[in-house]
């Protein structure tokens, strides 16, 4: 029996042992199976999708700064240095160390790729200022075709931009390639080299980051973390199974314990019931697989308390033991916890979670909480039941999701701040969210726009390429796309958008959601639109219209203009203004017609142009005007429209032929005139010569048979006498003032600077002299000059003072004033009486030979004087005329060539 | 593992999180962003970091400190194109500042460490400067009664990453916040002048802000120098081992004449400037970069704009703004 009995201890002992060996065989195992590097590598995976995210935004041009893809890259290096440092991960090489290289590897991708988009971006921000300014064409003397080139550069560089494919990338390249091979003149090379350049530089960027951007999806950290994750999951199921193994064992070595116990060789009952209890408390454990493990009998004291337990909670196990579970609640949430759990002892169910959709608070011995995961299970064991909880703490989770949505919450942001639509959009099309700025571009309210899809609301004539773009970016074929299509707006009015979408996948490479971010450009259609059309009118236009650099170089030539000058289409390089003109209108274009344009803004008027291949001249009437700049209003270009005007030239030439014809015979006929004139007055001449000696010959053998034989003769034949001489003297003195008024007309004028004062006062002096008995008030204003002959002008003013001295000898109180006043801006000079006066009416005779206003009894006079006044003021090229009234005086202006 | 339900709980956080960043989303605007008032750091820490940043007998000669170099009334340098080292001699590279450092993503010209710790235990060893051994520095540490009780009282005791701990946490506490383009940043639109908002949109416009951008203004990427022209063909002289740059890490055939962006932080009072300390004035400096890095040529007042922006980057230290001796008026 003792026998027995010593075998059974020592097989009991045994037992024992390999009870303990088991235990902590499947102890192991178990952490094993939780295997802590699946939490680090879902930290990975997950740092990864931010790092793409925020590369992809700082490529659309959302995130303008580094800093965050750097601190991502950071955290990715404390996540595989705390890998490293977890225990038994050093035997795990095959899984680490691909993972450390694909994480270095992808930083040294990152790394260009930063360093890459920052010159990309810079170089194609120049090439777009460039074309956008026109720079080179409007202040150096680059031609049109730099100026189409860099327009076109600047297009494809943009379009591969957004969307880097073979196409673009090679429309782009020609571009350059064409820049580069035709020839420029010497001073612009260099500024074309740097466009060259520039526009190289964008394009090998580009490709640089697409590569990048391609390889760090298909070797993405995700994948090999994923991977790795992978690994240790297989691992914990093989250690979970051997686990299950070993705990097959204690459970087998427990069962023969209790066999034999139950063959009462030894009084261990308790042992056995306890082992009993441990088996099933040990399995229902096991189906769990939880962080910290307590277990508490049906009223809730505890009753174990595993490591893990002791530290969440701070407790050591024999402070915990026995305690109300409740210790562990906060007093806020005990009440609650107790009916939770009087529920589930009294249900039938085996297991459940605790705070299942919410968390559970637990209480820790030094007073501070926890936040928890928690399940709860119950165990039969002989009709009591053994409550076993399960916890784990997840603040650490709880701080990374708020850590992820802080940077959701940036996003966000920007993503209402920002100054362009901007969407997210699931990939069956529904807005998921939709800013502001999208709303208004589409006239929508933000819950309208919620419950529609990108589709219900692009132009049907748009659809099917957006749709084409969609599909090829779900097939993986495309990363983004740029396009420029309509949407609907709600009013039903279509809205030209500029889109660029990217498409967001989840860390398992599901499509997740697209970025969508809208431009509205329907301001810039619109313009384009106008543009086309204005630049439809110009092509079409019948008128010859041009534009050039302020310095000459044609820019621009409408096939109006190829036409007239007999230009073929495309030859403008190299040509200047200059070249389109006619020779005869150089010089005046260039001191005339361009410093006006400088001055005045435009030039208008008759220039000519030249046939390029004829040579022949080409009138037309131009209108020359300067471009400005519309926002500084500083000179851009030089334009210009002609009109031909071929045919009016030839219409005026007839005419001006005609008129010189004319011309000519008028001329003829006035010479033949004057001719006439001169004989006339040569007779005029002669005829009183020498009518003056018969009349002599009257005169003086009247007075001598008057003096002789006088007194002979009767009173009547005496008077008769008297009367032929009288007749006789009024002969001679008609022949006198008719000499004179034809030697006047013969006189050749001497031209010199003549005192007029001075000649009048000389007149009337002489008149004084004859009839000093009258008293008259003569007025002779000073200093007053003119240029002429002084013989003839002495004439004029002796006549006219003549006469005013002669018209006023019925005036009681006679005034006559000789001065000037201005006129128009011409002097005039006058002689004023108060005299008689005469009826205007006469006006017109007043200046004719031998006409008299008065006669001769009233006043003596030959009718010659003013018609000599006339005569030499006109030959002097002057101009004489009179006004008057009766009894109101006389006034007689004159004026001479200054 | 038991799962638990996510949505709930992001709910959740997404409404502490909304509340406590609300106003912080003003700042999201701008490339560049200001840097914090304050970092929290252990006061001990810090403290006994300053002291060994100070001590010449850290230096195997008992001679050099870190601050020999990194003169905190000089901007954070020395003012120096190149330093002086152990014996005397110039060194083969410019001192970059000291402040603002633990903004950088790697530190030095050539990027060569990730943390401040790494860089400090490097400059330790480095034969022209401190060049000392762990096997010499520690026992000096221990000896010293006033070391011995400070490192055991915080670290329990005097070993390497103690030593390099404490000064690190000493450097992060060397920043410069409050410049007025910070205050600008965070509303203050009277903090800078029309003229400095000028060259603050010209830097923009320029390009610039392509690489001196983030909290730094700088030191978050890598660039190569002399993208569009030879810059040390601009320079002259010949070529050193420094002007290298990152490939003296990394032996890459692409990492020729790369190296770290530096920070534009200070940058007033930190002449002279680029790792070679080549060129004294700021303007030329711009300048420079204008050609080689964005193949520019902008026009003197673009320039002097340029400049006066960068003058508004200049921070406080300790609620001083920093200054050279020789720019004190």
């Amino acid at each position: 029996m003792i026998r027995t009995a010593q075998r059974a201890t020592l097989l009991f002992m045994t037992l024992l042992v390999a009870l303990f060996a088991l235990y902590f065989q499947a102890a192991h195992l178990e952490s094993i199976a939780a295997a802590p590097e699946r939490d680090v590598l879902r930290k990975l995976i997950r740092l990864d999708a931010e790092v793409s995210r925020d590369l992809l935004l700082i490529r659309s041009g959302l995130l303008l700064n580094y800093d965050s893809v750097n601190t991502g890259i950071a955290s990715l290096y404390a996540q595989l240095t705390e890998l490293r440092a977890l225990p038994g991960s050093e035997t795990e090489a095959d899984v680490i160390k691909p993972l450390a290289q694909v994480i270095a590897q992808s930083e040294e991708r990152i790394e260009t790729y930063k360093s890459d988009i920052a010159v990309m971006r810079n170089s194609l921000l120049y090439v777009t200022l460039l074309a956008e300014r026109r720079y080179m064409a409007s202040t150096s003397s680059a031609s049109a075709a730099l100026h189409s080139g860099l327009a076109h550069l600047d297009d494809a560089l943009l379009r591969y931009l957004y969307n880097p494919r073979e196409p673009e990338w090679q429309s782009a390249q020609e571009v350059l390639r064409e820049l580069k091979a035709r020839s420029w003149p010497a001073a612009l090379r260099a500024q074309v080299d740097e466009l060259i350049m520039h526009g190289n530089v964008v394009l090998e960027r580009a490709a640089r980051i697409d590569a990048i951007l391609r390889m760090l999806r298909t070797e993405s950290i995700s994948e090999y973390a994923r991977h790795a994750d992978q690994a240790y999951l297989e691992r914990a199921q093989r250690a979970a199974e051997q686990a299950r193994f070993y705990w097959g064992g204690i459970l087998g070595v427990a069962t023969l314990l209790a066999a034999l116990l139950a063959v009462g060789a030894l009084r261990l009952r308790f042992t056995t019931r306890e082992l009993r209890r441990s088996r099933n408390q040990l399995s229902a454990l096991f189906e769990s697989a939880p962080d910290a493990i307590l277990t508490a009998d049906a009223q809730q004291r505890i009753l174990t308390i595993n490591p893990a337990a002791e530290m969440l909670f701070g407790y050591k196990a024999h402070e915990a033991i026995g305690k109300p579970l409740e210790v562990l609640i906060p007093q806020r949430f005990r009440a609650a916890h107790q009916g939770h759990v009087h529920a589930f002892v009294d249900e039938s169910v085996e297991s459940r979670r605790l705070g299942a959709g919410r968390c559970v608070v637990g209480l820790r011995k030094d007073g501070t909480e926890v936040t928890l995961e928690a399940a709860i299970a119950k165990v039969h064991t002989g009709g009591s039941a053994v409550l076993i909880a399960m916890a784990r703490d997840i603040s650490e989770r709880q701080r990374m999701e708020t850590a992820l949505l802080a940077s959701e919450v940036r996003f966000r942001a920007t993503f209402e701040q920002a100054a362009m639509g901007m969407a997210l959009v699931a990939p069956d099309g529904r807005w998921l969210r939709v800013n502001k700025k999208l709303c208004s571009i589409v006239g929508y309210r933000r819950e309208e726009l919620l419950e529609r899809t990108f589709q219900s609301i692009t132009h049907p004539d748009d659809l099917q390429s957006d749709l084409q773009y969609v599909q090829k970016m779900l097939d993986g074929s495309i990363a983004n796309y740029a396009m420029e299509k309509r949407y609907i707006r709600r009013d039903g009015s279509p809205v030209w958008i500029h889109l660029t979408a990217a498409l967001v996948r989840t860390s398992g490479g599901e499509p997740d959601y697209f970025i969508a971010v809208i431009e509205d450009i329907e301001a810039r259609k619109r313009t384009e639109q106008e543009r086309q059309q204005l630049a439809a009118l110009v092509e079409s236009s019948s008128e010859f219209i041009g534009t050039a650099t302020l310095q000459g170089q044609v820019l621009y030539l409408n096939p109006a203009g190829y036409q007239l000058v007999g230009l073929d289409t495309n030859t403008l390089i190299g040509k200047r203004i200059s070249d389109f003109l006619s020779p005869s209108v150089l010089e005046h274009a260039e001191q005339t017609v361009i410093p006006a344009i400088f001055r005045d803004g435009f030039w208008s008027g008759e220039s000519e142009l030249r046939h390029m291949v004829t040579g022949e001249a080409i009138p037309v009437q131009q209108y020359a005007f300067m471009i400005k700049d519309p926002s500084s209003g500083a000179p851009m270009y030089l334009a210009n429209i002609s009109h031909d005007i071929r045919e009016r030239k030839q219409a005026e030439t007839l005419i001006h032929k005609l008129n010189s014809e004319l011309e000519a015979r008028v001329r003829e006929r006035t010479a033949q005139l004057e001719e006439a004139n001169k004989q006339l007055e040569m007779f005029a001449y002669s005829a009183s010569h020498d009518l003056r000696t018969p009349l002599r010959a009257i005169d003086g053998f009247s007075q001598a048979l008057v003096a002789d034989s006088g007194a002979g003769l009767s009173p009547v034949g005496r008077n008769h006498l008297e009367r032929i001489r009288s007749a006789a003297q009024r002969m001679g003195q008609l022949i006198e003032d008719l000499l004179q008024f034809s030697r006047v007309a013969r006189i050749e004028i001497t031209p010199g600077n003549v005192s007029l004062s001075q000649l009048a006062r000389a007149a009337v002096a002489q008149l004084a002299q004859l009839e000093p008995a009258r008293q008259i008030d003569t007025h002779i204003a000073e200093r007053l000059t003119a240029r002429g002959d002084a013989r003839l002008l002495a004439v004029v003013l002796d006549n006219l003072l003549n006469n005013a001295w002669k018209y006023t000898s019925k005036t009681p109180a006679a005034h006559i004033e000789f001065a000037a006043e201005r006129q128009d801006g011409r002097t005039v000079f006058y002689v004023r009486d108060n005299g008689v006066g005469f009826d205007m009416k006469y006006a017109g005779k007043l200046f004719g030979v031998f006409q008299r206003m008065h006669s001769v009894d009233e006043f003596p006079g030959t009718g010659i004087g003013l018609a000599t006044v006339a005569n030499i003021i006109n030959r002097h090229g002057g101009r004489v005329w009179a006004d008057s009234a009766p009894d109101q005086g006389a006034t007689f202006y004159f004026v001479l060539p200054e | 593992m038991i799962p638990i339900s996510s949505h709930v709980t992001r709910l959740l956080a997404l409404g502490l999180v909304i509340c406590s960043l609300c106003d912080a989303a003003q700042d999201l605007d701008e490339p560049i962003l200001p840097l914090p008032f304050a970092v929290e750091l252990d006061p001990a820490r810090v403290a006994l970091g300053e002291k060994l940043f100070n001590d010449p007998r850290l230096a195997h000669n008992n001679a050099m400190a870190c601050a020999s170099c990194h003169q905190l009334e000089q901007g954070g340098d020395d003012g120096l194109p190149r330093s002086i080292t152990n014996s005397g001699e110039p060194d083969i590279i410019n001192a970059p500042t000291i402040f603002n450092r633990a903004f950088n993503f790697r530190q030095t010209w050539r990027g060569a460490f990730r943390t401040l710790e790494e860089q400090a235990e490097a400059d330790l060893q480095n034969p022209r400067h401190a060049a000392t051994t762990w096997e010499e520095l520690l026992p000096k540490l221990t000896g010293d009664a006033q070391y011995a009780a400070s490192f055991s009282k915080i670290y329990g005791g005097v070993r390497k990453e103690h030593v390099l701990d404490a000064i690190a946490t000493y450097e992060r506490s060397l920043i410069t916040p409050n410049a007025p383009f910070d205050r600008y940043l965070r509303g203050d639109v009277y903090a800078i002048n029309a003229e400095q908002k000028h060259g603050y949109e010209l830097f923009k416009s320029y390009g610039c802000i392509s690489c001196h951008q983030g909290v730094n203004v700088g030191g978050n990427l890598f660039q190569k120098v002399g993208l569009f022209e030879d810059y040390f063909k601009l320079r002259g002289g010949p070529l050193t081992s420094a002007d290298l740059g990152r490939y003296n890490v990394t032996k890459d055939e692409r990492d020729r004449h790369v190296f770290r962006v530096p920070s534009l932080r200070n940058i007033a009072v930190t002449a002279p400037y680029f790792h070679d300390g080549s060129v004294d004035k700021l303007d030329y400096a711009v300048e420079i970069m204008a050609r080689v890095q964005l193949g520019r040529k902008p026009p003197p007042e673009d320039v002097q704009a340029i400049v006066s922006f960068l003058k508004s980057l200049t921070g406080e230290y300790q609620g001083r703004a920093l200054a050279t001796p020789q720019s004190t008026p």
